[in-house]
């Protein structure tokens, strides 16, 4: 059963570390949400997860829920009124 | 000779048993936690850029009611990815199963062998001896106006007969015994855990509410 998970590669990692785990993530499937800096949203089986958590270029996997965002709609008067 | 699977059993520690698995848990609970608590700051240290996340959506309406404009309202600065709205998942170990199984193999073979014979010989002799002997003699004598003549013999004859007789008896008995005894055990020990996603411990995750700039 696919769940969300966090994971963060080392600060000190390079481009190609991240292209390299994101290569990895994609040939197992795994779907990434969200990218941020050196940080992705994935989601994925907890085997992958624990696979990942192995590469050297990671810094930490960790299960994460994404919680439903509401976005509010403001309605405002139009000028001069 | 006692039973020795009743031995066994009782020399496996349970309650040891237990108390180790209850602690891996315990440590693998906190683990979990800990992790948790690590992912919570690691969102919390990422930043989404600022002007990146809709926060609100704004309608400029007229007198009427008619919109006229719509624009959306971003982030002016950045934005954690918890305050974004994504939080660690809490996990903890809701079932715990110890199966353990042991197979205990006991034996004794005996084995006795056991072995007789038995000789038995009549023997008999007999033996018989005969001896004869003769013999004879003659004589004059004279005795006062008489006279006399005469003579004698004899025989005599001597026989033995003699038998023996033995009875030979030989008895053999051989008599061997032996006794083995074999114990075999093998055991197997199984800790099977399931674990849940549960809610965040109270405090772990502040509340994060988002509210537009007036």
């Amino acid at each position: 059963m696919p769940e969300t998970f966090l994971m963060k590669l080392k600060d000190d990692s390079s481009e190609k570390d991240l292209q390299r785990v994101m290569a990895f993530l994609q040939r197992r499937k795994a779907k990434i949400v969200m990218a941020v800096s050196k940080s992705f949203i994935v989601l994925t089986d907890q085997q992958l997860a624990e696979v990942a958590k192995t590469i050297p270029a990671v810094e930490r996997v960790g299960g994460v829920t994404v919680k439903r965002r509401k976005v509010k709609v403001l309605r405002r008067p139009a000028k001069g009124q | 000779m006692p039973d020795p699977v009743n031995n066994i059993v009782r020399e496996i520690p349970f309650a040891e048993l237990v108390r180790k698995a209850a602690l891996a848990v315990a440590d693998g609970q906190t683990a979990l936690d800990l992790n948790s608590v690590q992912t919570a700051q690691t969102l919390a240290e990422t930043m989404l850029p600022a002007h990146s996340v809709v926060l609100a959506i704004v309608e400029t309406v007229d007198e009427n009611g008619n919109i006229v404009n719509v624009e959306t309202l971003t982030n002016d600065h950045e934005i954690s990815l918890l305050a974004y709205g994504i939080e660690p998942t809490f996990y903890e170990f809701s079932e715990t199963q110890i199966d353990l199984r042991f197979w205990v193999r006991y034996f004794i073979r005996s084995t006795r062998v056991e072995s007789s014979s038995e000789f038995t010989k009549n023997l008999s002799t007999s033996w018989e001896n005969s001896r004869k002997k003769y013999g004879g003699g003659g004589g004059l004598s004279l005795n006062l106006g008489f006279f006399k003549i005469g003579g004698g013999g004899g025989y005599t004859k001597t026989e033995a007969k003699g038998k023996y007789e033995v009875d030979l008896a030989v008895t053999s008995h051989t008599a061997y015994e032996s006794q083995a005894y074999g114990l075999d055990a093998v055991a197997s020990c199984r800790l099977t855990t399931t674990l849940k996603p549960k809610p965040a411990a109270a405090r772990a995750v502040p509340e994060i509410i988002t509210q537009p700039s007036s």
